[in-house]
């Protein structure tokens, strides 16, 4: 069980402790998932195992890092690649 | 959130301002400055890609439980004194990995008086102080300006949610792992001179001869850093000639900072300035209240979309390699901006102010025009 009195940081982590494994590490409940357009790569695992997000109404998706600050239509992009992060983020989230 | 979508941003600067992120919560995201939603007294930590593929298929994850810190903050901040020159204090205090394997709750007076924008700055920082995420705790402030976002509860939930958000602080005795008191009595308007976050200086300091410091390898260290940022030990910080200013990042790009920001009024850009605002609404409210004509006016870069940009110049906003720019963003490491970029970090009035004359200034020299 766990120590009293508690810090903040004690009550949120004990709400959201599902169990702990023999390595001592906690499983933890996520509230919020914010994505940027660096998600790929982890949409792309579970892509490859067949996996479906489990909780998309968690899940934050925004592109902030790649994205022009001259405008916000695809021809403020002056880098293909840096559109097609931002697309691949758009269909990852959809 | 599309790029067309009205709430858009960096994704540190909308959860917050739009409901997304509450106390209590946990909440993830793989990006290292995510400890920044630790202000509304959540538990926020950065996480690599395939934990970031663990939380997408299972909505959960694996960690070590950290250890606790509570760095007090006392004592009452001296005008002009902003929200990042308080962090950058604490940064230089803790040291770059005083934090490592804790989580910081800020508490004390100062952070009390601290506008919730301004709370928001402060945790954000928190990793550069080596920390696994910062928090404050939950208070009437932060319940008001919670009220009414979009994603924030309403109704009964919004009853339900100020029942349990109500009893989220320490209890009177809880036991932190390690504790530190900072006075904010000495805090003045900060810089940062090297190539860490806590390689940070009071204003009205000099930069630092290695020849002071006892051990070798730490002097070694030091003047590295010097040569990379091409400045000379005993240096008065604010002889220092820049070569342009940025303004914006998920540090400092809220509607406070640019108020702050606009010290700037009758003045005129003496460097390329670069302004970039947190979020559509940030812009949307900057307009206005007339501060993006302030800064077009002094000759500065207003940008019309929000982004991270110039902090970690991946999107083409980039620093050309050599030049010194004065950055209100939370990393200065070499090549951050971009190759051979130097980066000096400072509060939005500071960088404001370096942007007028073209060097490191103090803004309390200052007086609104």
């Amino acid at each position: 069980m766990t120590k009293e009195p508690n810090s903040l940081f004690d009550k949120i982590w004990n709400q959201h402790e599902i169990k702990k494994n023999t390595a001592g590490q906690s499983l933890l409940f996520i509230d919020r998932h914010f994505c940027h357009e660096l998600s790929f790569h982890a949409f792309n695992m579970l892509e490859a195992r067949k996996m479906r997000v489990r909780h998309p109404k968690r899940t934050i998706a925004i592109a902030d890092h790649y994205t022009p600050t001259s405008g916000t239509n695809k021809s403020n992009f002056t880098n293909i690649a840096h559109y097609n992060l931002y697309k691949n983020l758009e269909s990852n989230a959809s | 959130m599309g790029l067309n979508d009205s709430r858009r941003g960096i994704v540190h600067v909308v959860g917050p301002e739009q409901g997304l992120s509450l106390p209590g919560m946990t909440i993830v995201c793989g990006d290292s400055h995510t400890a920044t939603h630790g202000a509304m007294g959540a538990l926020a930590f950065g996480i690599g890609a395939s934990d970031v593929s663990h939380v997408l298929a299972t909505q959960t994850l694996w960690q070590p439980r950290p250890k606790s810190m509570r760095v007090n903050i006392t004592g009452r901040r001296a005008p002009h004194v902003s929200a990042k020159d308080i962090i950058l204090t604490v940064i230089r205090n803790l040291g770059a990995s005083g934090g490592t394997g804790h989580v910081i709750e800020y508490a004390g007076p100062v952070i009390s008086n601290l506008s919730v924008e301004e709370r928001l700055t402060v945790c954000n920082m928190s990793i550069e102080a080596g920390a696994r995420a910062g928090m404050m705790a939950p208070d009437d402030k932060l319940i008001n300006w919670i009220a009414g976002k979009s994603f924030a509860p309403c109704g009964k939930n919004w009853d339900k949610a100020l029942t349990n958000w109500r009893v989220l602080k320490s209890d009177p005795d809880a036991i932190f792992d390690k504790e530190k008191t900072i006075d904010s009595k000495d805090i003045i308007p900060m810089v940062t001179w090297g190539t860490s976050p806590e390689d940070a200086l009071p204003i009205n300091e000099k930069i630092p001869d290695p020849n002071s410091e006892p051990e070798q390898k730490k002097r070694n260290i030091m003047s590295e850093k010097l040569e990379y940022m091409g400045l000379k030990p005993e240096q008065a910080l604010t002889d220092i000639k820049i070569d342009r200013v940025f303004i914006g990042s998920c540090t400092n790009s809220r509607i406070d900072d640019l108020r702050a920001a606009a010290v700037a009024k009758g003045r005129r850009a003496a460097v390329p300035a670069m302004v970039v605002p947190g979020s559509a609404a940030v812009s949307k409210q900057a307009k206005q209240e007339g501060i993006d004509r302030i800064f077009i006016n002094a000759g500065f870069d207003w940008r019309p979309a929000a982004g991270c940009s110039m902090c970690v110049g991946v999107n083409g906003d980039v620093v050309p390699p050599g030049q010194r720019c004065v950055s209100t963003s939370n990393r200065n490491f070499r090549g951050r901006q971009g190759p051979r970029a130097r980066t000096h970090l400072v509060g939005p009035a500071m960088a404001a102010a370096a942007a007028v004359t073209g060097k490191i200034s103090d803004v309390r020299a200052f007086e609104a025009r």
